[in-house]
């Protein structure tokens, strides 16, 4: 991938620099660049991530230069830290390893209001100002929130000092500023951390990411980090239905090419991902390319029931799902779901087993024995780096099933 | 369909962008014939930055048209991600060529100038998203 003019602008915002200076100027190494530590974040995990790394400097004596922007690419960093969208990439390429990443917690987004007590609700509608909102990856959904607003009234930054002074804007709580912040429904950062894959300080790494897994540094991140929501455990139950057989399926030459899980029997029954401990080295799974799909016959009957009706589980990171729905082989396939993001964690799973539910409420039809799962991350082939491109299915699952 | 064409993005009036139309050069050739024949289309001049992958059977087109997180810029000099599904018919175009005139687009969509961030200019998922993919 080549670096946009954009991207190389962003590499060193005020705040990165600013965090990297406090950093470099409290550690018990202060000064002693070479053999220091080298973590890389994204903007809205930096502030979260200062204390903890300071305690870990006084306790370990390892300074932590922390350096502020998108983790993709690492550039020399030991260890990585940020949202699903932006270490997906990484995990999936091998050039964060996999087997280390561990989630931190999670982090809302909120509508910041200047000044208190404005009128809530349609507050982009009303906001006298243009409404900012903080740009790369992991702004990605809130920017969707906005979706209908006037390019005019839009202001998409990265810049920590711009985000911070904004009278109306829809940031990560921990970018917020003064003023009124009303909790967003946008979909909450989740903060992954991960070792480089051939960190120059791996152990003290390793050290580091045990240390922010323990409970000091898990009470340092509290402060800024809520608890990871994970799905509900109506999944994997002992009268459990998965998909049963394969009717049909496709996947673009390219993607046959490239990627290296391209068998469809694989997303059938239940899950059974195995990360192999090796760089893009997986059982289990199937990866759906570029737009590729794969259609199952449940044999057992999907029905609209209470809460979502079917499940997909999917293997690191957040690539998004489209799911179709019909009663029979040949369709017509009615739209269940577009583009959803397929990572919620599932309790019970390893941490890299994700999912994604479906609801068939709303969507005309009230059951389906028939369901085509579609890649929605849709990444270009050609640029790919990995031989799981696209949503990578494990499973299948009937959540309501009729009787 | 192969050779060359024009594909044309039209973002859902709905999403409010500031342009109804944006259009990029392409090229277009068979790819693959199982478990269904495929047509890829790329990008003139840096085909991996804009990429179509169509699955290609009885007089339709439907696949996925994707961007890297750098955009792909513009006739327009407008600078676009997108991850989309898109559908369309296929018809003869005047050089016996097949061609779409009337595409949907499903999906993700995001707009800048050049050098703008991701969706500085708005984002919109949309499943009436439009485009037409033209010989020329």
């Amino acid at each position: 991938m080549t670096t946009s003019p954009s991207t190389a602008r962003r590499l060193w915002s005020p705040l990165g620099v600013a965090l990297l200076l406090a950093i470099l100027g409290s550690g018990t190494k202060a000064g002693a660049d070479r053999g220091a530590l080298h973590l890389r974040a994204s903007e809205a995990f930096a502030p979260c991530l200062r204390p903890a790394l300071d305690a870990f400097t006084r306790e370990s004596g390892w300074t932590v230069v922390l350096d502020v922007g998108e983790p993709d690419p690492p550039r020399e960093a030991d260890v990585v830290v940020g949202d699903d969208s932006e270490m997906t990439r990484l995990l999936e390429a091998g050039v964060a390893d996999l087997q280390t990443s561990v989630d931190l917690g999670s982090l809302p987004w909120v509508w910041v209001v200047v000044p208190p007590g404005s009128p809530p609700g349609s507050l982009s509608a009303l906001a006298p100002d243009r409404v900012v909102v903080l740009g790369g990856r992991a702004g990605r959904g809130a920017r969707e929130s906005l979706q209908g607003l006037a390019a005019d009234r839009l202001r998409v930054s990265r810049d920590g000092g711009e985000l911070r002074r904004a009278r109306y804007a829809l940031l990560p709580r921990s970018l917020a500023g003064t003023g009124e912040h009303r909790r967003s429904d946008v979909r909450p950062l989740i903060a992954t951390a991960a070792l480089v894959a051939g960190a120059p300080h791996a152990a003290a790494a390793r050290r580091l990411l045990a240390f922010l897994q323990g409970d000091r540094g898990r009470g340092l991140l509290s402060t800024c980090l809520d608890a990871i929501e994970t799905g509900a455990s109506k999944g994997g139950s002992a009268q459990a239905s998965y998909a049963r057989s394969v009717v049909d399926w496709w996947l673009p030459d390219c993607s046959l090419t490239h990627d290296g899980y391209n068998d469809p029997g694989q997303v059938l029954g239940a899950p059974d991902a195995v990360f192999l401990g090796v760089k893009d080295s997986y059982r289990g799974i199937m990866s759906l390319g570029q737009g590729g799909y794969v259609t199952v016959d449940l044999v057992d009957t999907a029905v609209d029931g209470p809460g979502p009706d079917i499940r997909v589980y999917q293997v690191t990171g957040t690539e998004p799902v489209t799911l179709y729905a019909a009663s029979s082989p040949q369709g017509p396939f009615v739209l269940v779901g577009l583009r959803m993001d397929c990572g919620t964690r599932t309790p019970g799973l390893e941490n890299y087993e994700h999912h994604c539910d479906f609801d068939l409420r709303g969507t005309g039809i009230s059951e389906a024995r028939y369901v085509k799962v579609e890649d929605g991350e849709i990444y270009p082939c050609l640029a790919g780096g990995t031989i799981t491109e696209g949503a990578d299915i494990d499973a299948i699952e009937i959540l309501n099933k009729k009787p | 369909m192969a050779g060359r064409y024009l594909l044309q993005i039209l973002p859902d009036r709905g999403c409010n962008m500031p342009v109804t139309a944006l259009s990029f050069p392409m090229g277009a050739a068979a790819a693959g014939t199982s478990p269904h024949p495929g047509v890829q289309v790329l990008l003139d001049g840096e085909p991996s930055a804009l990429e179509l992958e169509f699955l290609a059977e009885n007089a339709t087109l439907r696949g996925g048209l994707g961007t890297t997180g750098d955009g792909a810029l513009s006739n327009e000099r407008r600078r676009l991600w997108l991850h989309a599904i898109g559908t369309g018919s296929v018809t003869r175009a005047a050089d016996g060529r097949g061609e779409v005139v009337t595409g949907n687009l499903m999906g993700y969509l995001a707009l800048g100038d050049p050098d703008d961030d991701e969706g500085a200019l708005g984002t919109c998922n949309s499943r009436d998203h439009a485009f037409t993919l033209r010989a020329r």
